[in-house]
């Protein structure tokens, strides 16, 4: 790492300032915004078309190296620090080649004629979303921030969007099918069933394809459409995207799918049934299991928790939140493995055994299963096997789920699976003490004023931000308010900030990490920073100069730190 | 004072039948045109008074009707006092899983186990694929209650539970109609033979099918 970055656990004004006028090319990472594609073509050093990586990778090697270090967290911490599906199952590594799809395919195992009809299919089903004609070209040009004035497209702080951006955000298409071809869930509910069957067939025919050289396809890239292969057998996993985020993005995606489908069905079960027989009809088995996928998709197209692997949870006094993990502490004959309590889709607090950290993508999974609306209705209570694939993807834990108010849910976990009357009793025990304490009162008040305004900070420019606090593995951000209230610009906003920390991480392959990352659109600028104990994104209007984004930034930073004991869940009680 | 007594009710029968939509409208007098295919199991309570001032509170599990979870159905059904199986009468195949489901009760749950055989969505009857003489034939035989109901309009739902709430403690064991005692219980303690349910259900003909 370079000698400039910023000593570890010193946010304060001073590194920041210095890093800006550090002579080192490679702390800031700029590219001028160019009106004909804003996204910053480039910024993110994607490869600029199609490729296919042999495995396994010497590139895989560099990732460790350069990647910063993990923050120093309590070894026992609530959430295990988990550097993202992505980051710990497959190497980010850079693309060994780049090759078109007429190259990849052309360049196959010379039975030309099969090829050419796959090639042929390929672009037929493709045609129809290439439209976008900018084909990002090469160009991961560094610039020192002092040395570029970035010519503003526009006066104005937000100009509209160009047709191409409007265009872009076509919902995102996710399939998984299984090495056989044969269909197990298409996040589409539209359109014909047959065009999507064929889609698949082609999937399959390609993946296979590289398969027989022994080869994994992971990206094709035509148009301005990118295609994203996860490969997990017997299952395949594909995104098809045009938003122009990093592969990193989609790919993480396609991980959290596989583990929503492993936490319905364990991996030793999955891998049973197709042994069993190999053409399996899982899609069969899984039926009523895709909204479970489709919420996960859903969160996924406008969150950030899975992009930063962290968790947010709900806004709370510090010490109620800390009474209520008490009433959770279960009786010692109660074999639990994590309880936790819920409002309004997040966590309130969670006690687990002092060396049981939860991992992350499991809370994920765990949230996105037991969220849903049936669960948490008034006097609900459920019995559910649910495999936390992290903590072990070869058997389920029964968890009990009731609500102890419309939306607010008592949750405990166990490897019993006749643990429903100890859970009841347990249950009762809880909404006692809660009752007696008139907890459920303030529960319910949080969930209302958990969501806040950036303007409530009063920092002067600042438009949206996203603070994650690296020890406690969790995040918080207000709510997106103007110009960000709608899909469309959410879904931009949230696609820069996730380049700007695929840059910082390097996930895509980049020769490095990077501390700090500062790009301009012509309606924002974003800036990322990372340090060990914190990471921080701004947006803020492009007419601000630097340093007062740069000092926007330390002002959330700051206060976030004031307002941490409300923000972040800390010190829950252990059992 | 009046009586008051415990039973545990099991729902089964494939996805979408209207397991759920059943319970909804039984406990709640709801019913969603959309409704989330139940992940596990739910757990609700109904209490039901008789006409001589007892009153049944029934503990009802509405199990997943999803092929992944049946082998977590004997869990429930194990200590349940009594046994709904669903099917849709606009689909013939959710007769047969009902009726495969019956038989593994017949085998495997308590052989006093009171089971009712509902054919839901009567609302639909013009897509009805499963006529009332067959299925209150089979019911019949197999000495079943038999009903059908309509989640949607309510029809026929009140009434099911009813006559159910009117035969459980006259067949029930002593230890099903106390609650948390009857969860504990071994529910696997009439595990033997069809004799046994021959007896159960002979009780159960009489007033079984005036639906
Ligand atoms: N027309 C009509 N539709 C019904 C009736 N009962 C349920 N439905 C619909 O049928 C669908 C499935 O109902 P559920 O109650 O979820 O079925 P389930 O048996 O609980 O299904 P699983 O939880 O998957 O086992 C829902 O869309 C209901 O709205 C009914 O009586 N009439
Ligand atoms: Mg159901």
């Amino acid at each position: 790492m370079s000698p400039e970055l910023p000593p570890p656990g010193t946010p304060k004004f001073g590194p920041l300032s210095r890093l800006l006028h550090a002579p080192a090319q490679n702390l800031l990472n700029i590219t001028p915004s160019r009106p004909a594609s804003p996204i910053l073509q480039g910024q993110v050093q994607m490869p600029p078309s199609s490729f296919v990586e042999p495995e396994p990778s010497v590139h895989s090697l560099d990732m460790d190296a350069l990647s910063l270090a993990e923050p120093e967290q309590d070894p026992d911490g609530l959430l295990a620090y988990e550097p993202s599906p992505e980051e710990s199952v497959i190497s980010a590594s850079p693309p060994s080649s780049h090759i078109t799809p007429d190259t990849i395919i052309a360049s196959g195992s010379g039975q030309d004629s099969a090829s050419h009809v796959l090639r042929e299919q390929l672009r037929r089903t493709l045609s129809h979303r290439s439209g976008g004609s900018t084909r990002s070209s090469p160009h991961g040009r560094r610039t020192h921030l002092a040395e570029e004035q970035l010519p503003l497209s526009s006066a104005s702080d937000y100009p509209p969007l160009t047709p191409f951006e409007a265009g872009r955000y076509e919902d995102r298409k996710y399939y998984v099918l299984t090495n056989a071809g044969k269909p197990v869930f298409m996040s589409q509910k539209e359109g014909s069933e047959e065009e999507a069957m064929n889609a698949m067939g082609i999937m399959q025919a390609l993946i296979s394809v590289f398969a027989e050289d022994g080869d994994k396809v992971r990206y094709i890239t035509a148009g301005s459409t990118r295609i994203t292969f996860l490969l997990r057998p017997p299952l395949y996993y594909v995104c098809v995207s045009s938003w122009g985020e990093p592969g990193s993005i989609t790919r993480t995606h396609l991980e959290y799918l596989h583990l929503q489908i492993l936490s319905s069905l364990t991996l030793s079960q999955l891998t049973k049934l197709f042994e069993r027989r190999g053409n399996f009809d899982l899609g069969r088995l899984l039926t009523g299991a895709e909204p479970l996928m489709r919420s996960l998709l859903a969160t996924a197209q406008i969150s950030l928790e899975t992009t930063l692997s962290a968790m947010q949870c709900l806004r709370m006094d510090m010490v109620k939140r800390r009474r209520i993990g008490e009433t959770l502490l279960p009786p010692s004959k109660l074999n639990l493995v994590y309880a936790l309590i819920i409002a309004s889709g997040r966590v309130i607090t969670l006690v687990r055994p002092r060396k049981h950290s939860i991992n992350p993508s499991d809370l994920h999974i765990l949230l996105n299963t037991i969220t849903s609306p049936s669960l948490l209705a008034q006097d609900a209570e459920s019995w559910l096997p649910i495999c936390l694939p992290r903590f072990n993807s070869d058997g389920f834990l029964y968890t009990y789920v009731g609500a102890l108010r419309e939306g607010v849910g008592l949750v405990g976990l166990c490897a019993d699976r006749d643990g429903w009357e100890g859970m009841r009793e347990w249950r009762g025990a809880v909404e006692k003490k809660l009752e007696e304490e008139a907890l459920l009162g303030t529960i319910e008040k949080a969930a209302l004023t958990h969501p806040y305004s950036v303007v409530e900070l009063g920092i002067h420019g600042l438009r949206h931000f996203v603070y994650k606090s690296r020890i406690n593995v969790q995040f918080t951000q207000p709510e997106f308010d103007s110009p960000y209230d709608t899909d469309i610009e959410r879904w931009r906003l949230i696609t820069l900030y996730q380049q700007v920390h695929d840059a910082l991480h390097a996930r895509s392959g980049q020769k490095e990490a990077l501390t700090l990352q500062y790009i301009r659109t012509p309606r924002e600028a974003i800036m990322g920073w990372i340090t060990k104990p914190f990471e921080v994104y701004v947006a803020v209007s492009p007419h601000l100069p630097k340093p007062a984004c740069v000092s926007a930034a330390n002002m959330v930073v700051n206060w976030a730190k004031k307002e941490e004991g409300r923000l972040f869940l800390k010190d829950a009680p252990v059992f | 004072m009046s009586k008051q007594l415990q039973f545990k009710l099991v729902l089964l029968g494939e996805s979408a039948v209207g397991k759920s939509s059943l319970v909804l409208r039984f406990v709640k007098d709801q019913f969603d045109d959309y409704r989330e295919s139940t992940i596990g199991a739910a757990f609700l309570t109904q209490t039901v008074s008789l006409e001589d001032g007892t009153s049944v509170k029934f503990e009802i599990w509405d199990t997943a009707g999803q092929e992944r979870y049946k082998s977590l159905a004997p869990m429930y059904y194990r200590s349940a006092a009594c046994a709904i199986c669903v099917y849709d009468i606009t689909q013939s195949a959710s007769l047969e899983k009902a009726k495969s489901w019956i038989r593994e009760l017949q085998r495997q749950a308590d052989p006093s186990i009171v089971i009712a055989l509902c054919g839901n969505k009567a609302d639909l009857a013009a897509r009805r694929q499963v006529s009332q003489e067959e299925a209150q034939k089979f019911a019949e035989e197999e000495g079943l209650m038999w009903c059908e109901t309509s989640a949607k309009t309510g029809e026929g739902v009140n009434d099911i539970f009813d006559r159910i709430a009117h035969k459980l403690p006259q067949v029930a064991p002593p230890q099903a109609q106390r609650g948390a005692a009857a969860a504990k219980g071994p529910g696997g303690a009439g595990k033997s033979v069809d004799l046994n349910k021959q007896g159960g259900a002979g009780a159960t003909g009489p007033e079984g099918c005036n639906c």
